[in-house]
């Protein structure tokens, strides 16, 4: 007779949500990673819940070892019964087992077991960089996913201790399941790709690239006044190309490239266009990559940048630090000065230099990876199972 | 001999069956679209259910044909120790008593080529040649697009290792390489045609034995990416070509893979480690491994399970 199989029931909705976020990539990158340990691990018998019209989204990620566990309402009630603290108790439905949760909210439960995933503090450290109602509500989920959960998992060793400081739970609770650069598709690209990528975007000659959503948390609007402050030969030569989905008071950014275009700087924003597929030609084409952000739970951008053999000026706030180690140049987010600084040190860079900064890049991108990530969350799985509360 | 063929034997007449692998079965679950998997790994596969049904029952079919098989055979040679492992794995799984008296391994052998090499002809040296083989270094790989065999991982290396500045094609040749879109694995599919450096990765088809010959002599290696095998002939062939093997440490490949291989473990990254540590070599230690190489191919010869299965005969009398 075969032993009886412990059930996860993984919140798939970051897999199946119509905005493929960051949270998207690392709910994606994990589990796939997950799904092949799987293959030695025949006592669990691992779900993802989605909404059952969504269930089709799942087989692109080719999940061998997960069932999907359909829940039978929409997405969109799913999120508004979320919103409005109306949540039934879902184990009583999805059935008991230990439920892990990618997304920052655990799901009330009667009977079991939960590890939650929180990714970053913004909404209590820098409140005021993010949206009034998602900030009131993550605040309020958040505090009570981290207190209710048997554990929580946080991407790096520092917002580890920040969740644990913040919440007042212990330490011993907060795990660290960190994320990776997929270098699959982040590698550098062929000189052709670039030159086809530049021309279908409109970017022509050398350019800096920033990659992240568009808000005030990620810094655009400084990082924009810093290009304009470049010495007259790199400015004259340089575009500045910003990257990314619109998602919180665009306007200001946009205001902020038109003065800068007004000021003869060359400024392109691509606001929602650029694919995940050109992403990394991008990358590979620009001279540095800029990542000012004034808070992160993690940073992927840098990650993928060095993946792509390009170095970066990252800032040098909350976790980024721990994420870059020493192959980035690091700056104030908060000095416009010290911004353009670490742009013109970076630009300056001699072949040699470059090719330096360029190996300590790809040897960083290599202390992360998805295995060690899904072998992690495995352990959070064994050490909260046997048992139900 | 292969014990699908034991099926219609009459039961008087004792069989020896040669177990060359399960793979079917032991990558059913795995690779569902390819081999025959359990229901509930093919409907996980989104495989509809009757479609899954059939597969399903695919796999019964054949554990029962495999079981039959074993039960009723006066002998069983195995062609690798790998082989005659997952023979007796299976043998307990599935209840079948005896199998260790009954079972020895005789590994296969190969027809080293006969006379002089034949030459390209001038179109095949000018295909070669328009694809700049002749001018750049390649590794290549030669056989079926499986799921097994990893193909998107083979591409991932190539990628990495163009991505570093290290001048190299790709070279794919059997008769599922005619085309990107062609290539029959989605996942080898895809990886083909998201590469940067597909320019450099050039599909031949169907090679013949002239074209085989060439892509021998001329390759830094010969990359087999393989998850599993019963045997792993192409390593031997490669071998006794002079071409150095790159290929995944696993199954029966540790017992095949001998001097001028380079066995690395089952990720793209070790694979470009290990065609990179390949392509490092100096002319003088590149000819002495290819010489080793050829000398270990050597001894895989036919005797050896011509000798195992005459000895069978005989005590069968």
């Amino acid at each position: 007779m075969s032993q009886p199989r412990t059930r996860i029931v993984i919140d798939g909705k970051p897999l199946v949500d119509d905005h493929f976020s960051g949270v998207g990539h690392y709910a994606m990158g994990l589990l796939q990673a997950f799904d092949e340990l799987l293959e030695h691990q025949p006592d669990l018998d691992v779900r993802i819940a989605v909404p059952v019209k969504r269930v089709p989204k799942l087989a692109p990620y080719r999940l061998r070892r997960m069932r999907p566990l359909p829940i039978y309402i929409t997405l969109s009630l799913m999120r508004r019964l979320i919103v409005q603290d109306r949540m039934p108790r879902m184990d009583l439905v999805l059935g008991r087992g230990i439920y892990v949760f990618p997304d920052f909210v655990r799901w009330p439960l009667a009977r079991s077991r939960s590890i939650t995933a929180i990714h970053d503090l913004c909404f209590e450290k820098v409140p005021e960089m993010v949206d009034d109602d998602n900030g009131r509500f993550l605040r309020r989920e958040v505090a009570r996913s981290a207190v209710r959960s048997d554990l929580v998992t946080a991407l790096t060793q520092g917002m580890a201790d920040e969740i644990a400081e913040q919440y007042g739970i212990d330490r011993d609770r907060v795990r660290v399941v960190g994320c990776a650069a997929d270098t699959r598709h982040f590698y550098k690209r062929s000189e052709r790709e670039v030159a086809e990528v530049k021309e279908r975007y409109g970017v022509f000659g050398p350019y800096v690239l920033a990659v992240g959503n568009v808000e005030p948390r990620k810094n655009q609007a400084r990082l924009i006044e810093a290009f304009c402050g470049l010495s007259a030969d790199l400015a004259g030569e340089l575009t500045l190309v910003l990257v990314g989905a619109g998602a919180w008071k665009e306007a200001e950014v946009r205001a902020q490239v038109d003065r800068a275009l007004a000021r003869g700087a060359k400024v392109k924003l691509l606001l929602g266009q650029v694919t995940d597929a050109d992403l990394p030609a991008l990358y590979s084409g620009a001279r540095c990559s800029a990542y000012v952000s004034v808070y992160e739970g993690f940073g992927m951008p840098p990650l993928e940048s060095m993946a792509c053999q390009t170095p970066v000026v990252a800032s040098n706030a909350s976790v980024i630090p721990e994420v870059v180690g020493e192959a980035a140049e690091l700056v104030d987010p908060h000095d416009t000065a010290s911004i353009t600084a670490g742009l013109e040190y970076v630009l300056r860079l001699d072949p040699e230099e470059r090719a330096a900064v360029v190996a300590d890049g790809l040897a960083n991108v290599a202390r992360y990876d998805w295995d060690t990530a899904a072998r992690a969350l495995l352990a959070a799985i064994r050490s909260v199972q046997g048992g139900s509360r | 001999m292969q014990f699908d063929f034991s099926l219609g034997v009459p039961p008087s007449v004792p069989t020896i069956v040669v177990v060359y692998d399960q793979v079917p079965v032991l990558l059913g679950d795995r690779y569902p679209h390819n081999y025959r998997p359990t229901y509930r790994a093919a409907r996980n596969a989104g495989l509809r259910p009757h479609r899954a049904a059939e597969k399903a029952l695919g796999r019964a079919v054949y554990e029962r044909h495999l079981t039959h098989a074993l039960e009723r055979a006066a002998h069983l040679v195995a062609i690798s120790e790998h082989t005659a492992e997952t023979t007796r794995a299976f043998a307990d799984e599935h209840g079948v008593r005896g199998v260790e008296a009954k079972l020895s391994v005789a590994r296969l052998g190969h027809t080293p080529p006969s006379g002089r090499p034949p030459d390209l002809n001038a179109m095949e040296r000018a295909r070669f040649e328009a694809l700049g083989l002749t001018r750049t270094p390649f590794v290549f790989f030669m056989g079926g697009s499986d799921e097994r065999r990893r193909i998107d991982l083979l591409v991932a290396a190539f990628n990495d290792l163009r991505a570093r500045g290290v001048e190299l094609k790709l070279v794919l040749a059997g008769y599922d390489f005619v085309t990107m879109e062609m290539v029959l694995s989605e996942a080898a599919r895809l990886a083909l045609l998201s590469s940067s450096y597909r320019h450099d990765t050039h599909l031949l088809g169907f090679a013949s034995e002239a074209e085989r010959h060439w892509l021998y002599e001329h390759a830094e290696a010969f990359a087999f990416p393989t998850e599993h095998e019963g045997f792993g002939l192409p390593v031997v062939e490669s071998l006794a070509q002079g071409c150095t093997v790159v290929a995944f440490d696993n199954t029966s490949l540790r017992e095949v893979a001998g001097p001028n291989c380079e066995l690395v473990a089952g990720t793209w990254p070790a694979l470009a480690a290990g065609i990179e540590h390949v392509l490092a070599r100096g002319e003088a230690e590149k000819a002495e491994a290819g010489e080793a190489g050829r000398a270990w191919a050597a001894t895989f010869t036919w005797d050896t399970i011509g000798a195992e299965l005459r000895s069978r005969l005989d005590a069968l009398g």
